[in-house]
């Protein structure tokens, strides 16, 4: 590389709201979901992890590429994939088809009952969560983790 | 998961850290198709609506889960 070449500009992302902002919004999804996110009842393992799958949706709300619609349901559109061009994923609200669903896998298959909860909870193919790049894909799991949780 | 279900006549949770949201809801779901005839089709409840017809059940839940004096 010479000496004259530039480095290519850094893509800035600016934030879309306040970090305030995004954990008002992350509270009032768990409240609407009945989640139980009471840190004082969880073990030392459960805290860490719920305090980074919180810290992954807070991340991807003021990046705007979460936000929540009128029922306090995540929609996330993905910035980093191919799969982009499907359009913004929503994280409906489960239904007693996804209970049966879930309740029918085996017990110790949990990327399995993860995965067919991520399909079956958004409605799109399984295998578009496969093509999806790792930094959308964590954000899509940490939403699912949450709703298990 | 906040809300609880029933065991023993009252109000519990499950233990272990399995209180979460598909042993919880699938034992909601079974608990109220049982009991309401008249459900529209379960496939297509929310969980907020699975919640709030196990609501209604919770006391009598608790009246017939109480244990028998011996």
């Amino acid at each position: 590389m010479s000496k004259d070449a530039k480095p290519a500009p850094k893509k800035e992302v600016t934030n879309k709201i306040s970090d305030e902002q995004a954990e008002m919004e992350f509270d009032n999804f768990v409240e609407a979901m009945d989640l139980d996110v009471n840190m004082d009842t969880m073990d030392e393992n459960d805290k860490g992890d719920f305090i980074r799958l919180k810290q992954t949706v807070i991340n991807a709300v003021v990046k705007g590429s979460l936000v929540f619609n009128d029922d306090h349901e995540p929609v996330f559109t993905p910035t980093h994939s191919s799969a982009s061009e499907v359009g913004p994923i929503t994280f409906y609200e489960p239904t007693g088809a996804n209970f049966m669903e879930m309740d029918r896998k085996k017990a110790g298959h949990d990327i399995g009952k993860t995965h067919a909860l991520m399909a079956g909870i958004t409605k799109k193919p399984a295998k578009l969560f496969a093509g999806l790049k790792n930094r959308d894909y964590k954000v899509c799991n940490a939403i699912v983790m949450i709703f298990l949780g | 998961m906040r809300t609880p279900l029933v065991r023993h006549g009252s109000d519990a949770k499950l233990p272990d850290g399995c209180h979460r949201m598909v042993p919880v809801h699938s034992e909601m779901l079974l608990q109220i198709t049982r009991d309401f005839n008249g459900l529209p089709d379960v496939r297509e409840l929310r969980a907020c609506e699975i919640r709030y017809f196990y609501e209604s059940l919770r006391n009598e839940l608790r009246e017939g889960s109480k244990p028998k004096p011996k």
